[in-house]
C-alpha cells in the first residue's frame, strides 16, 4: 500500500462519510490491521464513535474484520479494504452502465444498493415500498449529486414486484451478488482459516510439516479458496427456482408483452438473502470498452461496433473475480459465434463500406471464394427446383449471382451480413494485437474468443509508452520501446539502434531513470568498481513501471481532488446562497450577474476537475485491476 | 635505376614493371646466370636494400614484390625510423593503424615517432583519420586510400559523425512511403479511414521499400537492404509502423486525428515539475498551485 493511495482513500472516505470515518480509515490504513483499542487510541475519538463509525464502513465493505477463535480471548481485528474504498469512485460510472443497459429503474436500485453497501432483500423492497418521497440521492465521492430524475427515471417505481424483477435481472446478469461470509474477512485470514483446518486433517502434524506435505496442503488452500467464490458463477446462485429465460436482455423485452407473464412468476428471490454491488463485474465492463475504443484507434469504428457486440455477448457470461493477476472473468472461456453477433447488432451498421478489398488480383480471388459461401449455403436451404437453377448456372459460369436471384431476399441479407461480419472479425484476429481469436469448429461461419489478460498486458505497455511519449518526447518513446524489446542495453547498443548520437540519448536515459521508467544495472570491468570502468545497463521493468505509475495517478488524483475543495471554499458563500431551497431553480432571478457568472466559471472548473479525475482513474484501472 | 648493376638491374628490367606479380624464388632463377642461386641470393639482397622490392610471404614461401617507381622514391628519401613507420602504416591497408600500437610495434621513442609522422604526413605519404568506434584514438592509413566501412561507420555517418538531419529526412520518407500503401485511397466524401480487408497482401516488403528509395534519388549515398531494415526498426520503435504478414511486410499504424491524450498527462499533475515536492501541508500544495489556475482557466 502506497502513501499516496493513503491519501486518496482518506480523500475519497472523508468527501463521502464525513470527518469521522476518515480519520477511522486514516488510522487503518497507516498502521494497517488493528484491534479497537488500537484504533481509539490512534485516531483519538472516543470508543463508542469508533464503534459507531466501524458499522458503517462495515456495512459499506470499507472494512473489513475477523476475530480470531483459537486463543482463550477472542480477539477481533480490523482491516481497511483499500481497493472497495477506491471503488468509490466508480459509482458514477456503474449507474450510468446500469441505465445504458437496464433502464433508468434499474439504474435507480443500483444506485440504491451502493448507497447502503449490502442490504437483505426483502428489506430492500419494504423501503421502497414505503417511501413515497423521491429516493435519496447517490453521492459522488465529490460531492456532486445524481439528481434525483437522472437515478431513478420518469417513471418511479410502484410496486415491489417491479423492484424484484430489477433485481432478478441484476443478479443474473451478475451486477448484484449474494455476501458470503468471507465477503466481510480479509483474506488472507480466510486463507489461514482453511489452512488450519485442512494441515488438522492432514494426518500427522510431523508429516504435514514436511515438503511434500505442504504443497499438497498449498493445493488444497487454492482448491478451497476458489471454491468459495465459485458458487457465485451459477447463474441463479441466491435465487428459489431456476429461470427459462436466458439472459436478462430477453427479459427486459418480455417485460411489455403480457402473453410471458406467467412464465416470469416462475422463480422468485429469497427474501432473506443478502445483496451486496459485483464490482468486479463492473471492471470487466469497463475494461471491454477500453478494448472497444481501443480497437477503433486501431481499425476503425465500424469494426469496433462489431467487437463491441461481441464483447456483449461474451459480457453475460462474466462473473469477475479479482486476483493477484488481474481480473479473472470466472466461468469456462466461451466462444461467441459470427451467428449470434448477426443476431443482435443494430442493422444500420455501414459493414460493407468500411473495408476496402485489395486490388484486383486478390480481389478476384476473393470474390470467388465469397461465392463458394453463397453456394454452399445456398445448397442446405435451397427449394427442391433450385438444383436446377444451379446447374444452368454452372453453365454460365456465374454461380454466385444466379445464387442471389435463389433466396428469399431476407435470407440473402442475413447472409450477406453474416460474411461482412466475419469480414470484420477476421481483421479483429489478423491485427498484431490479435484482439479476437478464431476458433475453429463446427460453428457456421465461426466461433471467436477473447484473451483478454493478453490484451490488457498489451493495452497497459501502449499506454505507458503514451505516458512516455507525452512527457519526454518521441525519442525517449524509442528507447523504452528498444529497451523492452532487447532487455538489457547500453547506452552505445541503445544509440547504434535508435540511430542517434550517444551525447543526445543520454539526457532522455537520465530522466526516464530518475522518474522510474528504466533501472540500471551496473557492471565494474575491474575489481576498483571505477565509474569510468563501469558497464551501465538499461532495463525494463514494467511491474516496477507500474508502481511508480500508479504512485503517481494516486498522488495526482488526490491533488484533483484537493483543488476541488480549494475551489468549492473560495465559492463557499455563492454556494451556500445557491444551495439554499428557495434559490434553488430561481437562480436567474434571485443571483446577481456577477454571481451568476461566478456559479457557471465554478462549474466548468468542477466538471473539467472530474472529468480529468476520471480519466485518470481509468488509467488506474488499467494499470492495478484489469 | 641507375644504381643497380649486373643481375639485379637485369631482373628489375625484366620483371619491374609487372607490379601485380608476386615472383618466388623459382621464378626468378631463370634469371641468373647458370641457374648460380648464390649470386640470385646477392641480386634480390641489393634489390630489397635499395627499396625496388619487399618480401612478402605466400603461404610457408616467400614471394617478391616489385614496388612503383613512385613508392620506390618515397621509400628512398625516408631514414630508416620513417621508414619504418611507413612500412607499419602500409601493412595496416585501409583498417588504419592506431598510433599507440605503432609504438609497441616500432619500439620507437615517442620523440622520435611523432617527428617520423610529421614527416610523413608533411609529405602526404600518410594521413590521420577519425574512427567511429574509438574518436578519441589517432588513427593513420597511407594518403591515397579510402577508410573501410569498419572505421568510417557506414552511411549514416559523415565526417565520423551520426548525421542526425539525413536519418531523420530518410524516416520520413519512408514512413510517408508506407502509409500511402497501407491504408486505401480515401473515397470522396467519406472523412475516416477505412482499412484494407483482412488476409491483403500489398504491403510493402524491405525490397520493395529499397527499391523505392534507390529508385526515389533521394540520396546519392548507397542504401543496402540491411540499412533500410535498420531504418524501418527505428520507425517500428517510434510505433508508426508495425510488421504485417509474419513479419515480412511493414504496414502504417493507423492515426487517428485529435486523438484522445492521456488523462494523467494533461492533467497539470502529470507534467509538473515539483510534482515530487507537493505534498498537501507543504509549500506546494493543489491550493496554491500556479498549474492548476493556468489549466483551469484554459477552458
Amino acid at each position: 500500500m502506497q502513501q499516496n493511495a493513503v491519501e486518496l482513500c482518506t480523500i475519497l472516505v472523508r468527501d463521502t462519510y464525513g470527518e469521522l470515518s476518515s480519520r477511522v480509515v486514516a488510522a487503518l490504513l497507516e498502521y494497517g490491521r488493528s484491534t479497537l483499542h488500537t484504533i481509539v487510541r490512534r485516531a483519538k475519538i472516543p470508543e463508542r464513535v469508533v464503534k459507531q463509525t466501524l458499522v458503517v464502513l462495515i456495512q459499506q465493505h470499507l472494512v473489513l474484520h475477523y476475530t480470531n477463535e483459537d486463543g482463550g480471548r477472542d480477539a477481533t481485528h480490523y482491516e481497511c479494504n483499500w481497493l472497495q474504498i477506491y471503488e468509490l469512485l466508480h459509482s458514477g460510472r456503474m449507474v450510468r452502465t446500469i441505465e445504458e443497459r437496464f433502464g433508468s429503474e434499474a439504474a435507480s436500485v443500483i444506485s440504491n444498493f451502493l448507497l447502503l453497501g449490502h442490504a437483505r432483500v426483502s428489506d430492500f423492497i419494504t423501503a421502497y415500498g414505503i417511501s413515497t418521497k423521491p429516493k435519496p440521492n447517490a453521492v459522488l465521492p465529490n460531492g456532486t449529486t445524481i439528481s434525483a430524475s437522472e437515478a431513478t427515471g420518469t417513471a418511479p417505481i410502484t410496486t415491489a414486484a417491479q423492484i424484484s424483477k430489477h433485481i432478478i435481472t441484476l443478479m443474473q446478469a451478475k451486477f448484484l451478488i449474494p455476501v458470503q461470509v468471507h465477503h466481510m474477512h480479509p483474506s488472507v485470514d480466510t486463507e489461514n482459516a482453511i489452512r488450519q483446518k485442512v494441515t488438522t486433517e492432514q494426518v500427522g502434524t510431523a508429516a504435514a510439516l514436511q515438503a511434500r506435505a505442504k504443497k499438497v496442503i498449498d493445493e488444497k488452500v487454492a482448491e478451497r479458496m476458489e471454491a468459495l467464490s465459485s458458487d457465485i458463477d451459477n447463474k441463479n446462485f441466491g435465487l428459489k427456482r431456476k429461470s427459462d429465460q436466458p439472459d436478462g436482455r430477453a427479459r427486459k423485452r418480455t417485460k411489455f408483452s403480457t402473453s410471458l407473464l406467467p412464465e416470469e412468476e416462475e422463480w422468485e428471490i429469497d427474501g432473506s438473502i443478502v445483496l451486496r454491488v459485483n464490482n468486479a463485474k463492473f471492471l470487466a465492463i469497463f475494461r471491454n470498452e477500453e478494448l472497444v475504443r481501443w480497437a477503433e484507434s486501431r481499425i476503425g469504428k465500424t469494426t469496433s461496433l462489431v467487437y463491441a457486440e461481441l464483447l456483449r455477448h461474451l459480457e453475460k457470461n462474466i462473473v469477475g473475480h479479482r486476483t493477484e493477476k488481474g481480473l479473472v472473468d470466472g466461468g469456462k472461456k466461451s466462444v461467441v459465434s459470427t451467428l449470434d453477433i448477426g443476431n443482435t447488432l443494430r442493422k444500420d451498421i455501414d459493414l460493407v463500406n468500411s473495408i476496402a478489398s485489395g486490388p484486383a488480383i486478390t480481389n478476384g480471388h476473393k470474390r470467388a471464394m465469397a461465392n463458394g459461401h453463397t453456394t454452399g449455403a445456398n445448397d442446405e436451404e435451397s427449394e427442391g427446383d433450385s438444383d436446377d437453377y444451379d446447374l444452368d448456372a454452372d453453365s454460365d459460369g456465374d454461380v454466385g449471382m444466379n445464387g442471389t436471384h435463389e433466396l428469399s431476399s431476407a435470407a440473402q441479407e442475413k447472409k450477406e451480413q453474416l460474411q461482412n461480419i466475419r469480414k470484420h472479425l477476421m481483421l479483429l484476429a489478423e491485427d498484431n494485437n490479435q484482439f479476437v481469436t478464431k476458433q475453429e469448429g463446427s460453428m457456421q461461419y465461426g466461433g471467436w474468443t477473447v484473451d483478454t489478460q493478453r490484451l490488457c498486458e498489451a493495452l497497459r505497455i501502449r499506454e505507458l509508452e503514451q505516458i512516455v511519449e507525452e512527457r519526454f518526447g518521441g525519442i525517449a518513446t524509442r528507447l523504452v520501446r528498444i529497451i523492452k524489446d532487447k532487455g538489457k542495453m547500453d547506452e552505445k547498443g541503445l544509440a547504434d539502434i535508435a540511430l542517434l548520437r550517444q551525447k543526445d540519448i543520454r539526457a532522455h536515459l537520465g530522466t526516464l531513470h530518475e522518474r522510474g521508467f528504466l533501472h540500471i544495472q551496473e557492471v565494474p570491468k575491474t575489481a576498483e568498481r571505477l565509474p569510468a570502468r563501469t558497464f551501465y545497463f538499461f532495463y525494463f521493468d514494467e511491474k516496477m513501471s507500474k508502481m511508480a505509475m500508479l504512485n503517481d495517478f494516486y498522488k495526482a488524483m488526490s491533488r484533483i481532488l484537493q483543488r476541488i475543495d480549494h475551489e468549492r471554499s473560495l465559492n463557499s458563500m455563492l454556494l451556500s446562497k445557491a444551495d439554499r431551497t428557495d434559490v434553488k431553480g430561481h437562480e436567474e432571478e434571485l443571483l446577481t450577474k456577477k454571481e451568476l457568472a461566478d456559479l457557471t466559471k465554478w462549474k466548468r472548473s468542477e466538471e473539467k476537475l472530474i472529468g480529468q479525475l476520471m480519466r485518470v482513474d481509468r488509467q488506474v484501472m488499467m494499470f492495478r485491476d484489469w | 635505376m641507375s644504381d643497380l648493376q649486373g643481375l639485379a638491374r637485369r631482373i628489375h628490367e625484366a620483371c619491374g614493371s609487372n607490379l601485380q606479380k608476386l615472383y618466388t624464388q623459382e621464378d626468378l632463377i631463370p634469371f641468373a646466370p647458370n641457374g648460380d642461386s648464390e649470386d640470385l641470393l646477392l641480386a634480390i639482397n641489393v634489390l630489397l636494400q635499395r627499396g625496388y622490392i619487399k618480401i612478402l610471404k605466400q603461404g610457408d614461401a616467400f614471394v617478391y614484390q616489385f614496388l612503383s617507381k613512385d613508392t620506390v622514391d618515397r621509400t628512398r628519401n625516408l631514414t630508416p625510423d620513417e621508414a619504418l613507420v611507413y612500412q607499419h602504416i602500409e601493412s595496416s591497408a585501409r583498417e588504419g593503424v592506431w598510433s599507440k600500437i605503432l609504438k609497441t610495434r616500432t619500439n620507437l621513442h615517442p620523440t622520435v615517432l611523432t617527428r617520423c609522422l610529421k614527416t610523413l604526413e608533411n609529405h602526404r605519404y600518410i594521413k590521420s583519420i577519425k574512427s567511429v568506434k574509438f574518436p578519441t584514438r589517432k588513427i593513420y592509413m597511407l594518403w591515397d586510400l579510402t577508410p573501410t566501412i569498419e572505421v568510417t561507420g557506414g552511411p549514416w555517418f559523415t565526417d565520423a559523425e551520426l548525421d542526425a538531419d539525413f536519418i531523420n529526412a530518410l524516416l520520413v520518407a519512408i514512413e510517408r512511403f508506407v502509409t500511402s500503401r497501407s491504408f486505401p485511397k480515401q473515397r470522396p466524401g467519406s472523412t475516416s479511414i477505412i482499412p484494407f480487408e483482412a488476409g491483403y497482401t500489398g504491403y510493402p516488403t524491405l525490397s520493395d521499400i529499397t527499391q523505392w528509395v534507390k529508385n526515389s534519388n533521394l540520396t546519392e549515398v548507397e542504401l543496402s537492404e540491411a540499412d533500410i531494415k535498420a531504418l524501418l526498426e527505428v520507425l517500428i520503435y517510434d510505433g508508426k509502423l508495425e510488421r504485417v504478414i509474419g513479419g515480412t511486410a511493414y504496414k502504417a499504424v493507423r492515426r487517428v486525428e485529435g486523438a484522445v491524450k492521456q488523462g494523467v498527462t494533461e492533467a497539470p499533475c502529470g507534467r509538473c515539475p515539483v510534482f515530487d515536492l507537493c505534498n498537501e501541508d507543504g509549500p506546494i500544495n493543489a491550493a496554491n498551485c500556479v498549474y492548476f489556475e493556468k489549466w483551469l482557466a484554459e477552458i
